[in-house]
């Protein structure tokens, strides 16, 4: 199981989540099947956490989630969803993925008027342990 | 989120200390040009990882420094240079043939980096912040200690004429 499949797990156990989106999560880009609200999350940034004696074994990743609906209310509910499952994360295993936990880094709305969209994007640091 | 990056710099007390002998001209145009050289190796990992197609958004990429109205703060913006509008070529058929077709680099900039519902994003400014921050301290304390040699160097010049 790859990290990406694992984090697709730990986004389904979130029920607030779920209830908004349902199963549709995407990896880096939405399928065209034209169903929303509908979660994106996409791998920006990876890295390994050197300290002065070496590696941590601690690999923050970030990762931006966009969560699209034709409603602003159903993007803004599954960006707090999301919002509400990182702050929470505590140590936990998913599948072969050890989760330390998450910093907030940034986030922001808009509307896409060619699709007549509403998106509500955030961005989330989450630490992997090795 | 804004379609550019903004370096903050703090914690060289020793290097900014040295600052406030030096007159306010001399201390904004040293640490404007610091600020502005500690930009550069962001931008030019920026750079490296843009996507190109036709080069427009490549090509317009760049970095600069400015003070903020609180006047003590000064950041270095990285991202696409505003205002302008890039020709890409002609239509050479159809009702508006002969008419130039080109884009708006601060509309694609965002378009790129964080994508859309139909295009995947690809993120090339917030994995070249992150990859090169310590790049850019390190760049701006070198430049900064050899502004403030420049500016006693000034300074005593003017002092004896």
């Amino acid at each position: 199981m790859s990290i990406e499949s694992d984090l697709c797990s730990l986004l389904k156990t979130s029920s607030a989540l779920v209830a908004v989106v349902g199963a549709r999560l995407f990896a880096d880009t939405m399928l065209e099947n034209g169903v929303f609200p509908a979660l994106v999350y996409k791998e920006i940034t990876s890295g390994l956490e050197i300290a002065h004696g070496g590696a941590t074994g601690l690999r923050p990743f970030t990762y931006q989630f966009d969560a699209y609906a034709t409603t602003r209310a159903d993007a803004v509910a599954a960006r707090d969803a999301i919002n509400a499952l990182m702050k929470s994360l505590a140590p936990v295993t998913v599948g072969a993925t050890a989760f330390q936990g998450a910093n907030f880094r940034q986030q922001m709305t808009n509307y896409e008027r060619e699709t007549r969209l509403f998106r509500a994007i955030v961005e989330w640091e989450i630490n992997i342990q090795t | 989120m804004s379609a550019a990056v903004e370096l903050k710099i703090g914690g060289l007390d020793g290097t900014l200390r040295a600052l406030d002998a030096l007159p306010e001209s001399v201390r904004n145009h040293a640490i404007s040009r610091a600020v502005k050289i500690a930009g550069e190796p962001i931008l030019a990992g920026m750079v490296n990882r843009c996507p190109v197609r036709y080069g427009i958004l490549r090509n317009s990429l760049t970095a600069f420094a400015k003070k903020l109205r609180d006047g003590v703060t000064f950041v270095c913006r990285i991202g696409a240079q505003s205002k302008i509008f890039v020709e890409i070529d002609t239509i050479s058929r159809g009702p508006r043939k002969g008419q130039v077709f080109g884009e708006v680099p601060t509309r694609i900039i965002k378009l790129v980096e964080f994508g859309t519902s139909k295009r995947e994003a690809t993120p090339f400014m917030r994995p070249a912040l992150e990859a090169q921050a310590q790049n850019a301290v390190g760049a701006f304390q070198a430049e900064m200690e050899n502004q403030i040699d420049i500016a006693v160097e000034k300074v005593a010049f003017r002092g004896t004429t």
